[in-house]
């Protein structure tokens, strides 16, 4: 731009220094245009560290993993709600070793009865159940125990599947909360109840299609498999951005099971949509009818019947059986 | 499912919605529906454009983004892009878009469904019950498969032969239909009405095949093999009182409407230039004379008056020459004539 302001100053204004400017301006946008575009690849960009964790599984969920960490390290609980197998142990896994690597201690519990679950809450958080005379401490006790310990240091409680778990123990956690201990739930469509409705939640989204197909690579390499990707396109319909029926998808490959229906939540009937196709034939109906056109009038007339018929048949048609037959 | 199935729910689809029975245009409907398969490499369409496929197979699952509004918004895009600067593309962008969008559509009724909606990740399936929906290759595959011919060869039949309103037409044989075939063909076929119905006079049994000659109200204005001019129609004043009527294309006939002034002068030599070999000639006016001497005009109840007349005036209604040269040669009359001859290679 520069440049072209000294060769307007000194050839003045006139054509050949107006396409010069233009030219110019069009060559100082371009590298704008280019960081832009580039920067906004890089906030696509899925993160791609990969987060050491026991179960050797990469993190995908790295934003909820941050957010997560952050919430409880505000002395915040945060619910983690998703579908079975959307990957919510990972995420309870990695969190689990990122706040241990932070130093802070952690009891990473899941659901048993309530008096085992309390005796491996105190066993993590190295909490006696035992009193001085040397008899266990009873699930009463242990509660208070857990909450005394939680009010005085700083540790914070992971418990997986808790949907599972009961109602009473539901309500002790929620006392734990008024307390102010630090939690993370993770549960599959858990109830709008009780500890559930109190805290905030996280709704895990379905993983984006790249990151459901490195999963099946990853789990056909373990399985010492060569799936093509014309393969993998076809199993990965299966999925339905969930990790663990990719990987499911990749074994009953392996198994050589033919298998085509998936158990992900994304099918959508459309049938009602199809119906609506009906309306084209009332209209024609009344096109007829209004133009005098007999034929039209008949036909369209006895087409909207026949897809009234079909539309009855269809929405009378037995719904799927929600158990595995 | 399955190629042959993508095949024929397309190629029908297409001759359906576009009523055609023209091969070249059903052979790109039918070719169209192969082509959302080019997800996979595997596929008929995947093997022909392998690039292709290798792109789409390696970054998204099968039945995605080539399953959706979207492609065929782009697929259509294309055809009639195309079609824009080569007109004569039209049909072919049409059958391309019908095609691939009932080559998707068809997959709803699998188990996988298809991402009708993409870029969201929904998968569209009718019925919702998995067990009720097509598995690639099984029986009820091809059963629908049995189904499928049967309705491809009904429809390119139906379409072969005027179509499906048409073909309805028939069915229900109304005067309406009759008029359709009127309006697209009557002025280059001779068009054939097979009545059916009663006579006015003495409600007697009318079934048999008429010529055509023009429209009268809400019917039809015939001719009998035997010369005979009848009104076939639902209203009080017809002479053929209709129960059913359709109509057939019959041989190739060119109509045509002329004009014709008459000051003073007879009626014969007016109309004698009328007078061809192999053309049918009716004539309709009303013309004004200074007392008729015409006496006796001949009157069949039986038919329709195709020519009224008074002392001073003539009414002519599809009246044919050959009866008006016969009747009315002499008579000096003044007005204008509508003269429709229908010219055909052989009556």
């Amino acid at each position: 731009m520069l440049v072209t302001g000294v060769f307007i100053a000194i050839n003045g204004l006139n054509p050949l220094s107006l396409l010069a400017m233009g030219v110019s301006g069009a060559l100082a946008f371009v590298p704008k245009l280019i960081s832009k575009l580039s920067s906004k690849n890089e906030t696509q960009e899925p993160p791609t560290e990969i987060i050491p964790t026991s179960g050797e599984f990469k993190i995908y969920r790295q934003a909820e993993l941050n957010r997560t960490t952050a919430s409880l390290l505000a002395d915040g609980a945060i619910l983690i709600a998703g579908e079975d197998g959307s990957g919510k142990s990972v995420l309870a896994i990695a969190v689990v070793e990122k706040l241990q690597a932070d130093g802070f201690m952690v009891a990473f519990i899941e659901p048993a009865t309530p008096k085992q679950m309390l005796l491996e809450i105190a066993h993590q958080f190295e909490i006696p159940t035992e009193d001085l005379e040397g008899k266990s401490l009873t699930a009463d006790k242990l509660k208070r125990a857990i909450a005394t310990f939680l009010e005085e240091n700083t540790a914070f409680l992971i418990l997986d599947d808790a949907h599972c778990c009961d109602a009473k123990f539901r309500m002790w956690l929620k006392q734990l909360r008024r307390g102010g201990a630090p939690m993370l739930l993770l549960a599959t469509d858990p109830p709008r109840t009780d500890i559930f409705i109190n805290i905030p939640r996280i709704e895990l989204k379905p993983l984006p299609e790249y990151a459901i197909r490195e999963i099946m690579i990853i789990a056909a390499a373990e399985r010492a498999i060569a799936l093509k990707p014309s393969e993998l396109s076809k199993l990965q319909e299966r999925a339905g951005g969930n990790p663990m029926l990719a990987a499911r998808a990749v074994d009953e490959e392996y198994l050589g099971l033919d298998v085509e229906g998936a158990d992900h939540r994304r099918y959508f009937d459309i049938t009602p949509l199809i119906l609506l196709a009906g309306i084209a034939f009332v209209i024609m109906r009344f096109i007829g009818l209004g133009t005098g056109d007999q034929a039209l009038y008949i036909f369209g007339g006895i087409a909207a019947a026949v897809f009234l018929g079909i539309s009855r048949l269809l929405y009378n048609l037995p719904p799927e059986d929600r158990r595995i037959r | 499912m399955l190629g042959i199935s993508h095949l024929l729910v397309s190629g029908t689809a297409t001759s359906l919605l576009l009523g055609t029975a023209s091969p070249a245009v059903i052979a790109v409907g039918a070719i169209a529906g192969l082509l959302p398969d080019i997800d996979i490499s595997t596929s008929p369409a995947g093997r022909v454009l392998p690039w292709i496929s290798s792109f789409f197979e390696s970054r998204m699952p099968h039945r995605s983004c080539t399953h959706s509004l979207v492609a065929s918004g782009a697929i259509a895009v294309l055809g009639y892009g195309t079609a824009l600067f080569n007109p004569s593309f039209l049909n072919l962008a049409h059958a391309l878009s019908v095609g691939y969008f009932f080559g998707w559509f068809a997959d709803i009724f699998t188990r996988g469904g298809v991402e009708m909606f993409w870029p969201s990740p929904v998968r569209c399936v009718c019925p919702g019950n998995r067990n009720l929906r097509l598995r690639t290759g099984s029986n009820a595959e091809y059963f629908i498969l049995i189904l499928l011919i049967a309705i491809a060869l009904a429809v390119f039949n139906i379409n072969n032969s005027g179509g499906i309103l048409t073909q309805f037409n028939r069915l229900i044989a109304s005067p309406s239909g009759v008029q359709h075939i009127f309006n697209d063909s009557g002025s280059t076929h001779l068009i054939k009405a097979n009545i059916k119905g009663v006579r006015t006079g003495d409600r007697s049994k009318v079934a048999g095949q008429f010529l055509i000659i023009q429209v009268q109200g809400t019917g039809f204005l015939v001719q009998s093999d035997d010369g005979r001019i009848y009104k076939a129609s639902t209203e009080p004043d017809s002479q053929i009182f209709l129960e059913e009527i359709t109509a057939d294309v019959g041989k190739p006939a060119i109509t045509n409407i002329e004009a014709l002034t008459l000051e003073d002068e007879p009626i014969g030599q007016a109309i004698a230039q009328f007078d061809r070999t192999g053309a049918m000639v009716f004539i309709s006016g009303q013309l004004t004379v200074d007392g008729l001497e015409t006496a006796g005009l001949p009157r069949d109840p039986y038919q329709f008056p195709t020519i009224k007349a008074t002392d001073t005036s003539i009414t002519l209604e599809a009246a044919p020459l050959a009866i008006v040269q016969k009747n009315l040669s002499e008579e000096f009359a003044t007005g204008q004539l509508q003269v429709r001859v229908i010219n055909s290679s052989s009556q």
